[in-house]
């Protein structure tokens, strides 16, 4: 047997490494979260931020927490191709059996990572300039939080105008004694603001990040975290032109592009634009984050590869071959898997400050 | 010619590292043992012996076009495939083959065991067509130089194919080509349920062969 493995070892000993373009490389994540100049992470605005995520006080007609669209559940996501906000009832794919209940118009991405967005071969940009959402339209975790606030199919509803909704969130926190005691221990006299709320629902979600993956293991010298096939689909991946635009730390080049991703799926029914620029995904924990697609047509990523191996090669980006092996979609579904596996943050918390339902109803 | 059928060891058969191939490695010898022409006499318990000589042994050269291994890249191939008449129109044969896929940062070696019939339209005529199964080893390195860390890993593997062949066989020298279908993959070609799935995958298979 011993001589069979040294015969073998000869034989796979004359093969050559692929170097792969500088700017088709993969990396893992560093360690140390960035943060803003102005919001430090502290263990008190972790304490309210956490709370203040799962509490649906923050919605127009208290029935929509961040939590609901953002669960730990679904990995910081909400399983849902297109999100219901307000409307809905329970987590996950049980809101859309409420057929009246308005759909966002993107797919719920996870919040877990986030706190890296912007992060690629280039290097992290400052976390004020973070990009958020499909669109980049804003930048920063603190910015971000204003976003569904605002929308009335994710939060706000229509009860309140827009340009209320912020202040009428802000005098209702200012009325519970309890939120009052944990503002004042997170941001002193500053108190209940626009300002400190998004600085502590933003520092809660710089917490969010995995643990280390199998692939980020791999990559910082433990040869027994990847497996075979892990590795192969890395290959595959790389080899095929997947990381053109999925690489470095985060698995993306967090740019913008016009893809001709299907517009609907099974049916009639719209859901979301299909035209227009949106960014690359990560695909930091991706196997834990379906469906796919800012409007969340693929139900699995065994689709999304059917879909860039079927693509109409009509734009530059898409020119050579960029399709995933033949038959090697498991080895890209075990590579998937090792950017996926690190443990995370599960905690759903019993009770919020408001007496509301922690997540909504 | 002697065929060796080992038994194996407490350490169990090594092409069993990816695949639950013992079975179908038994159902090849079996062919062999229970063909009309191959008397096999026990002999220290576990070795065989094929009394008569093969009544053709052909060698070929020629290139095996993977449809699932790594990424449609043709790579080379040899095989020797030996005969024993059994009819004026068929034979049961043997095969062995060996070749290597290669791509950037990724390469196969391949080795086949198969066993079959062999059919001619006419006696003896130019035209056959076969049917067999084969048994399919691989040992595949890939390696990525990223710059983090130098990637490598070594895979072994193996499959169960249902092949099929015709051929052309004039003045001693044959033109073939094939299709080995895969029957059972390496076991973790299970997953992935898109467009590319097995087992509705193989490889195909041309050679030039000469008779000797």
């Amino acid at each position: 047997m011993k001589s069979a493995w040294l015969s073998i070892v000869l034989v796979a000993g004359c093969v050559d490494y692929m170097t792969p373009d500088p700017r088709d490389t993969l990396a893992s994540l560093p360690s140390d979260v960035p943060t803003p100049a102005d919001n430090p992470t502290t263990p008190e605005k972790v304490a309210l931020g956490r709370a203040l995520f799962w509490d649906p006080i923050l919605s127009g007609d208290r029935d929509v927490a961040c939590a609901t669209c953002h669960h730990p559940d679904f990995a910081y996501g909400d399983g849902l191709a297109v999100s219901v906000g307000v409307g809905g009832r329970g987590i996950g794919p049980v809101r859309a059996t409420n057929l009246d209940a308005p759909r966002t118009p993107r797919n719920a991405q996870t919040v877990l990572v986030t706190a890296f967005n912007g992060l690629t071969l280039d290097g992290a940009v400052p976390a004020e300039e973070a990009p958020m959402f499909w669109n980049h339209r804003v930048a920063s975790l603190e910015q971000q939080v204003f976003g569904p606030i605002k929308s009335d199919a994710e939060m706000r509803g229509t009860s309140i105008p827009e340009e209320q909704i912020v202040d009428v969130i802000v005098a209702r926190l200012a009325g519970i004694p309890e939120y009052a005691v944990l503002f004042e221990a997170a941001f002193g006299a500053e108190g209940v603001t626009p300002s400190t709320l998004a600085k502590a629902i933003a520092a809660f979600e710089r917490t969010l990040v995995p643990t280390d993956t199998s692939f980020d293991r791999y990559m910082k010298g433990d040869d027994d975290a990847m497996s075979t096939s892990a590795i192969r689909g890395m290959h595959g991946f790389i080899f095929q032109g997947c990381a053109r635009c999925h690489n470095g730390p985060m698995l993306s080049d967090f740019k913008l592009y016009e893809l001709p991703i299907p517009a609907t799926h099974g049916g009639p029914e719209v859901l979301g634009e299909a035209t227009g620029k949106f960014r690359t995904a990560s695909l930091r924990m991706i196997s834990r984050t379906a469906p796919y697609g800012h409007n969340g047509v693929f139900e699995n990523l065994s689709e999304v590869a059917d879909f860039y191996h079927n693509i109409p090669v009509t734009t530059p980006l898409l020119e050579g071959d960029v399709e995933p092996p033949l038959g090697g979609g498991d080895d890209l579904l075990a590579f998937f898997e090792a950017l996926s596996d690190g443990a995370f943050d599960r905690t759903i918390p019993d009770r919020v400050p408001s007496g509301l339902s922690p997540g909504g109803p | 010619m002697t065929i060796f059928a080992k038994a194996p060891g407490p350490g169990g058969n090594a092409l069993s590292v990816k695949s639950n191939v013992g079975p179908p490695l038994l159902a090849i010898g079996c062919v062999l043992v229970a063909s009309p022409v191959a008397e096999a006499t026990p002999e220290e318990g576990s070795r065989f012996t094929v009394l008569r000589a093969p009544d053709t042994i052909t060698v070929g050269l020629g290139a095996a076009l993977p449809m699932f291994v790594i990424y449609e890249f043709p790579g080379p191939l040899a095989n020797v495939t030996l005969g024993w008449d059994i009819h004026a129109h068929a034979q049961v044969v043997a095969s062995a083959g060996a070749g290597a896929l290669h791509l950037d940062g990724s390469r196969r070696y391949h080795g086949k065991l198969g066993a079959g019939v062999r059919g001619f339209p006419w006696r003896r005529g130019p035209l056959w067509g076969q049917l067999g199964f084969g048994l399919n080893g691989y040992v595949e390195r890939t390696g990525i130089v990223l710059p983090e860390r130098r990637v490598s890993a070594t895979d072994l593997g193996a499959q169960l194919t249902a092949d099929a062949a015709v051929g052309v066989a004039v003045c001693g020298w044959e033109v073939a080509v094939g299709f080995d279908f895969i029957l059972v993959p390496t076991r973790y070609y299970t997953s992935y349920t898109g467009d590319e799935s097995l087992p509705n995958r193989g490889m195909a298979v041309a050679w030039i062969g000469r008779q000797l």
